[in-house]
């Protein structure tokens, strides 16, 4: 996901980017400086965590720090013990209020957290971590931080070397083969896909594919005469979270504009869980998996 | 001195103007396919030409640019037309097709499906049919809130239609808050647009566009009638209040088929009008078939810029008719007025 | 011919009834006015006889058939309705819009036939518009645009031609073109308008229908209708009729009866030969108790006193004031705070109005209003009457203007109450 930077975030980082660091203090708190710049002290021992992105309650969790978990946004519903914890509302509409109530002794944020609740949250005296993440390394980095942060250093070392195991496990075995033409579909009804600087564009080239709408920029609409005159060879789509409606890639298939695409005569078209590529959490390994599959089937 | 043009040359005129916007949209897009090979391949529909083209250069022609044409052309037709009855009916030249809230209620309509997932087995009509029905059931409502015994005041109308349409839009809005992750969904159901709907949308919006403006040609001299008020048409031998009721109920099937199959496009039904009338006079014999083509050349060509402009990128073409359409509008009323 | 039969019509708005058991027979060949105070229900009435409102109560019926029967289309062809400020902001041709006059003749799909266009060709001539079909109505004058509306009431062929103030907003040359054309229509057609200028309506109108707090106060020909009590009741004004010149009708002028008399000076105006009129009316409107005299009968003064129900004392016609109504006149005086003497001619039959006034006691203010300012020229009894006014200039107070005379009475009358106040 392409998060929408605050402003003094961008520039900070153009200085700051990649240089977080952890002091520790004898006093039982720690100085740690985040992605934005912002140096926060935080409790050698940290007992009550808000986490007010789906990501970094995925992360959280998955570096052990379910049990600590307070406060979650409306969306982070994974990993289940997570769906457990009392929410505080939407990623950009909680509930100020109800965090400080919760009297948590770490926030965790990211840069797509509304910036005017984070500040609101820090003037009552909070500590709050923003996390920057863009890339797969930034995933990785998070975690070996909440990993510190939260105590659990060993566990989150581990998942990292996991991860990056199986991400250099996928990267190799697409090398070297023909490239796939793929196409990533948002949602049907206009074409909304994925183009360049996405995260799902990369996650398409990581696992050995070329996105055929990479001459667009971000997430755009397409005619349906654009793909079919590009014949992507896979497809692949996000399921919406919509349980009623018929399943996209069904729609996509029984579209007679479409059924010329080889993606689409061959049955070559793949969903995708929307939270996999949505959020950049340690799921993401497994997002790529499955692009990785699809696209080599 | 205001000149009158002869009404039949005028849509003579027009209907060439038409096929030629027409046969340029489904000539020109991404993929080039040459005019002949175009052509070859619409008349392979009808007449033994052997295919010397592939399979996609035939859906691109056939399902995709020309059911799209198709749509955008009775789109346009329907929303011109309905924009320039309601503005007689209304006598208020901000009358639009959606005045009534239909959009609104649509939008909500859609925006419910959308959201619940609500229409499970309508397949791909469940958002147009969902659209249609709450655009309907808007206009009902705004009608039965107006109406005073037999009577429905045009002004009490317009203030109903106005309150329903703020509750719709805010029922919609909620609905977008609501929505998280298929935000987007809705929005691009909001922005409006014809890209991508294929024959069926085309099947469905026909017959109400055809049944709409052969109705609103019968009853073109009741709305020259109509433009010098009601009084003024009753003592014409128009029954005002019955001939409101069919207006009504006409235009709401019209606008809310064509809101259903294309979201919310906006300018086109209410500023075509105007551009006929300044041009042609505002005889309804002449206006309404005028406004129908004129419609339809203009949303036909507002698609096409929707999607040549930025391609593959496609704009919302809702964009394109007020960025276009509001400045040259904006011209005619300053040289109009210069005349006066 | 009786074309409209409206028996017991009662309407209300609401609570608030606006028509009381109306009964009205119009027929053809007049021009019927109805006229009234604004709010009295005209309007209304209008559109009851047109079928535009439905009746609480009552009928109406056009040729003995019940209106509330008829569908639009029918009644269409009975009757045409030209309303008050048609908005006609459209560039729709004058020709195109008398032609909608032809709407209830025509089918859904129907074109006009040669027919249409000879009536709408008529309708024009009728109306003195022809040279107007080409121009849009939107751009049309106030009096155009009355005709060319007329123009298309009569391409309905109606039998009846109903008009709300056919004649409002437009200049007088203007109204009495309408008017002189409805009294020509009417010839072919019964026309009921209404109509608020009650010369205008005098003048026109066959009948005129008076309506009075939602009921019909009079009906028939205007010299029976029109009359100064009925109009002050039915209007609250003060009307004064006479006779025109030009037509030999009545003319009407019209005053606001004056305001409360209470508490103002008593002023006795001595005048004559018409001279008074100016006097006598400024007198009245600012609130004096007036009285007049000693005027003859026919003097116009005394017309004037009477109008403005002023008590005026009188002598016969062409007689010499005598001794008697001399002493009655130096009793009024007496009576009086201010007596004002109005400069006019003087000859032996009204000396004794200039004797009495000449030989008031000192004590009673004496105004003399000259409009001229000067005395010359008013004595036809070999220097009498000079010599007279002359002593009443010396002991009185001489006015050359009204607003002088204004200003002499507000004084005087204060100087009197104060007077009054101190005795």
């Amino acid at each position: 996901m392409k998060p929408v930077p605050v402003l003094i975030c961008v520039s900070l980082l153009l200085v700051m980017a990649g240089c977080t660091t952890i002091d520790e203090h004898p006093a039982g708190t720690v100085t740690f400086t985040d992605d934005c710049g912002t140096t926060v002290e935080i409790a050698a021992h940290v007992e009550r965590v808000v986490s007010l992105a789906p990501s970094e309650t995925e992360i959280c969790c998955a570096v052990g720090g379910c049990p600590l978990l307070v406060g979650r946004t409306d969306y982070c519903t994974y990993p289940a013990e997570a769906a457990a914890v009392e929410t505080v509302g939407g990623p950009r509409t909680f509930s100020v209020e109800k965090v400080i109530g919760l009297e948590p002794d770490l926030v965790l944020a990211t840069t797509v957290t509304d910036s005017i609740r984070v500040q609101e949250i820090r003037a009552a005296g909070l500590p709050v971590v923003v996390f920057r993440l863009e890339t797969i390394e930034d995933i990785y980095r998070n975690i070996e931080i909440l990993g510190t942060l939260l105590g659990t250093s060993d566990d989150a070392l581990r998942l990292v070397a996991d991860l990056s195991a199986r991400e250099a496990g996928i990267e190799s075995a697409s090398r070297g083969g023909e490239p796939v033409s793929v196409l990533y579909v948002l949602w049907d009804e206009p074409l909304y896909v994925a183009g360049n600087n996405t995260f799902q564009n990369d996650l398409i080239v990581r696992a050995g594919g070329v996105n055929i709408m990479s001459d667009v920029e971000g997430y755009a609409t397409v005619s349906e005469e654009s793909v079919v005159n590009r014949a992507p060879q896979v497809i692949i789509a996000s399921r919406e979270h919509t349980s009623g409606l018929s399943r996209i890639s069904d729609r996509l298939l029984s579209r007679p504009a479409l059924a010329e695409v080889p993606a689409i005569k061959e049955n070559r078209i793949c969903e995708m869980e929307p939270d996999l590529v949505n959020r950049p959490g340690p799921r993401v390994i497994s997002a790529l998996e499955m692009f990785s599959r699809c696209i080599h089937a | 001195m205001h000149t009158r043009l002869n009404g039949r040359h005028v849509i003579v005129i027009l209907c060439l103007v038409l096929a030629a916007a027409m046969l340029l949209g489904v000539v020109v897009g991404e993929s080039r396919i040459s005019f002949t090979r175009a052509m070859a391949i619409i008349g392979s529909t009808f007449l033994p030409i052997p295919a010397d083209w592939s399979q996609s250069e035939e859906s691109i022609i056939l399902l995709i640019r020309l059911p799209r044409v198709i749509l955008a052309a009775l789109v346009g037709a329907a929303l011109a037309v309905c924009g320039a009855v309601l503005q007689s009916l209304f006598r208020n030249p901000m009358a639009d097709p959606f005045l009534l809230g239909i959009s609104n209620g649509a939008a909500l309509g859609a925006s419910l499906v959308l959201v619940t997932g609500v229409g499970v087995g309508v397949g791909i009509l469940g958002v147009p049919l969902a659209a249609f029905a709450f655009g309907l059931g808007t206009i009902y409502i705004v009608y039965e809130l107006a109406r005073v015994g037999n009577r429905v005041p045009v002004t009490t109308l317009l203030l109903c239609g106005i309150a329903v349409a703020a509750f719709m839009s805010a029922g919609t809005s909620f609905l977008l808050f609501l929505s998280g992750e298929n935000l987007h969904q809705i929005v691009f159901w909001l922005l409006g647009g014809i890209s991508g709907r294929g024959w069926d949308y085309v099947l469905l919006l026909l017959p109400f566009v055809i049944g709409g403006s052969v109705l609103f040609f019968s009853i073109s001299r009741s709305l020259n009638a109509l433009m010098f008020g009601e009084e003024s048409a009753q003592y014409l031998g128009i029954e005002v209040e019955s001939q409101k009721k069919i207006i009504l109920v006409a235009v709401s099937l019209v606008t809310g088929a064509a809101v259903s199959v294309s979201g919310i496009i906006g300018f086109v039904g209410l500023i075509t009008p105007h551009m006929v009338r300044l041009w042609i006079g505002p005889d309804h014999r002449i206006l309404i078939p005028v406004s129908l083509l004129f419609g339809a050349i203009l949303l036909v060509l507002a698609d096409l810029a929707s999607r040549v402009l930025l391609a593959p990128n496609e704009l919302p073409i809702g964009i394109i008719t007020a960025l276009c359409g509001a400045p040259f509008f904006a011209y005619l009323l300053r040289r109009r007025g210069r005349e006066a | 011919m009786t074309i409209i039969e409206a028996r017991d019509i009662g309407f209300s708005f609401g609570r608030k009834a606006v028509l009381k058991g109306i009964d009205l027979d119009c027929r053809d060949g007049e021009v019927l006015g109805i006229m009234g105070q604004n709010g009295s229900g005209k309007t209304t009435l209008l559109r009851i006889l047109a079928g535009y409102l439905q009746a609480d109560r009552g009928s109406v019926r056009y040729g003995g058939r019940e209106l509330s029967g008829m569908d639009a289309r029918e009644m269409a062809r009975l009757r045409a309705v030209v309303s008050q400020g048609v908005g006609a902001n459209f560039d729709f041709p004058v020709a195109d819009y008398v032609m909608l006059g032809r709407t209830p003749y025509l089918s859904r799909f129907g074109r006009e036939r040669v027919h249409d266009y000879r009536i709408v060709e008529q309708a024009l001539g009728m109306t003195d518009t022809t040279h107007l079909q080409d121009r849009p109505v939107s751009r049309l004058s106030g009096g155009e645009l009355q005709r060319v509306m007329i123009a298309r009431a009569l391409s309905q062929e109606p039998k009846v031609l109903m008009l709300d103030e056919p004649t409002s907003h437009l200049d007088i040359r203007h109204q009495m073109e309408i008017m002189d054309l409805l009294g020509d229509l009417s010839k072919q057609m019964a026309v009921i308008a209404i109509v608020h200028d009650l010369n205008l309506a005098a003048r026109y109108c066959g009948r005129i229908a008076l309506l009075h707090e939602g009921t019909i106060h009079s009906c028939g020909p205007p010299g029976q209708v029109l009359v100064p009590a009925t109009i002050r009741e039915v209007f609250g004004v003060r009307a004064c009729r006479a006779e025109d010149p030009g037509t030999g009708g009545g003319i009407f002028s019209f005053s606001i009866p004056g305001p409360d008399t209470a508490g103002k000076s008593r002023v006795h105006v001595i005048c004559g030969g018409g001279c008074g009129r100016v006097v006598l009316h400024m007198l009245a409107g600012k609130g004096y108790r007036v009285s007049a005299g000693i005027l003859n009968e026919g003097d116009m003064d005394l017309e004037v006193a009477r109008y403005l129900d002023i008590p005026a004392l009188s002598a016969p016609a062409f007689s010499r004031i005598g001794e008697e109504q001399a002493r009655l006149l130096g009793e009024t005086c007496l009576e009086a705070d201010v007596v004002v003497v109005v400069a006019m001619p003087v000859g032996e039959g009204n000396i004794r109005n200039l004797e009495v006034a000449a030989n008031l006691p000192a004590d009673i203010p004496v105004v003399l209003y000259s409009p001229e300012c000067t005395l010359d020229g008013l004595d036809c009894i070999n220097g009498k009457g000079d010599l007279l006014y002359e002593q009443i200039q010396n002991r009185g107070t001489l006015a050359c203007t009204l607003e002088e005379l204004a200003v002499v009475l507000e004084n005087t009358g204060d100087v009197t109450r104060r007077e009054d106040t101190g005795s």
